[in-house]
């Protein structure tokens, strides 16, 4: 194999061997300085590792704390936890009125204060709301005109049926029975939210044209409302945001209505 | 070729290897850029290489080494930047030869060096591997091809060579 002179080309030989006289004698590259540069090299290479190993675990160390708490499930009394992510990066606002669709407004346009109900139709939490609270706020608050109440859709991704339930419900409300789907999905919710059969739970209180066109409509409404929760940075459903000359105050938990009575009435005095 | 590989009871000496073989690299690489500064560079830069890769830190890590710092010298001297470079400069002088003989040698080395630019880059690195007198077998070690091929293959390096030099230059004289 060692048989060099098959593939001999003196010229070609000469023409390589010919670099190797430019100067060559005269000049000494000098190892020793060039391996103190390599040393430092090496050392700035291992800092930098280490650097990031120790940022990348740190950050390994977040994210993990951070999946662990979010929450997996909603059976709490007190509510159900938003995504920590969705809480992220928020900037509080308001929405116009005319962006909101009018079936979602109870009560007078006039009244001092409007309190956003945001909640999540498989949140047990927010169904006790609506059996529990919701009537007396309606009673000595909304009818008597100091207060009313925007309806806000705030599905969780935890629930696999409660963004199609808003839809459905917003769906009755532009066909005029938007309280009776409300009420009877809260009533139901532990029946349908195991077989996803929404339909089935409002057949008696919604007509069936309006249920049937639900599947193909697509409602921007839910998406709106899951905006301005963001913006409020809701942590959990039910949260009720107080909306007060121009301010908003997120309230979660929902405190009982003995609380929550007091403190409107502070606000209103 | 006479590469200092430092092995010691199966650990690599990387600080001896570098001592005993950067003078070597440089020049290797000094041969093909012409530029003895830019060759230092070029040669920390081929040992850096070898540190970052362990697994060619044994018996071989002579000749991959080599291989690295021709390819680093072969990529700096297709950098369009790097070759007007030459063309502005001059060599430096020997004294042996009158002031004509060393302008037509740098002239000589500066066609060389275009004619290694413009080949396929396996067949210059086995023209400077073949200069620096490397065995077929460290050849093919280096450039990983079969040993039965070496000689082939540097046959049609010293061809495409030769047909660039006259398509660029015209017949040697």
């Amino acid at each position: 194999m060692e048989n060099r002179d098959n593939a001999r080309d003196p010229w070609v030989e000469a023409q390589i061997a010919a670099l190797d006289s430019e100067g060559e004698g005269q000049w000494k590259p000098n190892a020793g300085a060039a391996l103190v540069r390599h040393g430092a090299r090496v050392r700035r290479e291992r800092f930098l590792r280490r650097s990031l190993w120790s940022l990348a675990s740190a950050a390994a160390i977040v994210i993990a704390v951070l999946i662990l708490q979010a929450p997996t499930a909603c059976a709490t009394p007190r509510g159900c936890a938003v995504h920590w992510w969705n809480a992220l990066f928020t900037i509080s606002a308001s929405q116009p009125d005319s962006e909101i669709p009018a079936y979602k407004i109870i009560g007078r346009r006039d009244a001092p204060v409007t309190i956003e109900v945001f909640t999540d139709y498989e949140c047990p939490a927010c169904a006790a709301l609506y059996r529990d609270t919701m009537p007396q706020l309606m009673r000595d608050f909304v009818d008597t005109g100091k207060v009313r109440i925007i309806h806000r859709d705030f599905p969780l991704n935890i629930h696999a049926y409660s963004n199609l339930a808003a839809r459905y419900a917003n769906a009755a409300g532009e066909a005029g029975y938007y309280q009776a789907a409300v009420n009877r999905l809260f009533e139901t919710q532990a029946q349908w939210s195991k077989t996803g059969d929404i339909a089935a739970a409002l057949a008696d209180v919604v007509p069936t044209a309006v249920l049937q066109s639900v599947a193909a409509d697509r409602d921007r409404t839910v998406a709106n409302d899951v905006a301005q929760g963001r913006r409020d940075q809701l942590s959990q459903t039910p949260t009720l945001v107080i909306v007060w000359k121009g301010s908003r105050q997120p309230v979660a938990p929902v405190p009982d209505y003995e609380r929550l009575k007091a403190y409107l009435n502070e606000v209103l005095r | 070729m006479n590469a200092a590989v430092e092995i010691s009871a199966g650990r690599f000496d990387f600080d001896t290897f570098f001592q005993a073989n950067y003078g070597r690299i440089a020049h290797a690489i000094a041969r093909i850029v012409g530029d003895h500064a830019r060759a230092e560079d070029l040669a920390a830069e081929a040992f850096w290489k070898l540190w970052r890769t362990p697994k060619a830190q044994g018996e071989n890590a002579g000749g991959w080494v080599y291989t690295a710092a021709i390819r680093l010298g072969l990529n700096e001297l297709r950098g369009s930047a790097r070759r007007r470079k030459y063309e502005a400069e001059a060599g430096p002088a020997i004294a042996a030869r009158t002031p004509e003989q060393e302008r037509a040698a740098a002239e000589q080395r500066e066609h060389v060096r275009r004619i290694l630019a413009k080949l396929d880059a396996r067949d210059a690195e086995l023209l400077l591997l073949r200069g620096a007198d490397f065995s077929y077998a460290e050849i093919a070690g280096a450039l990983d091809i079969n040993p039965a091929s070496v000689g082939t293959l540097l046959s049609r390096a010293q061809q495409a060579f030769r047909k660039e030099y006259v398509r660029n230059y015209g017949e040697p004289g």
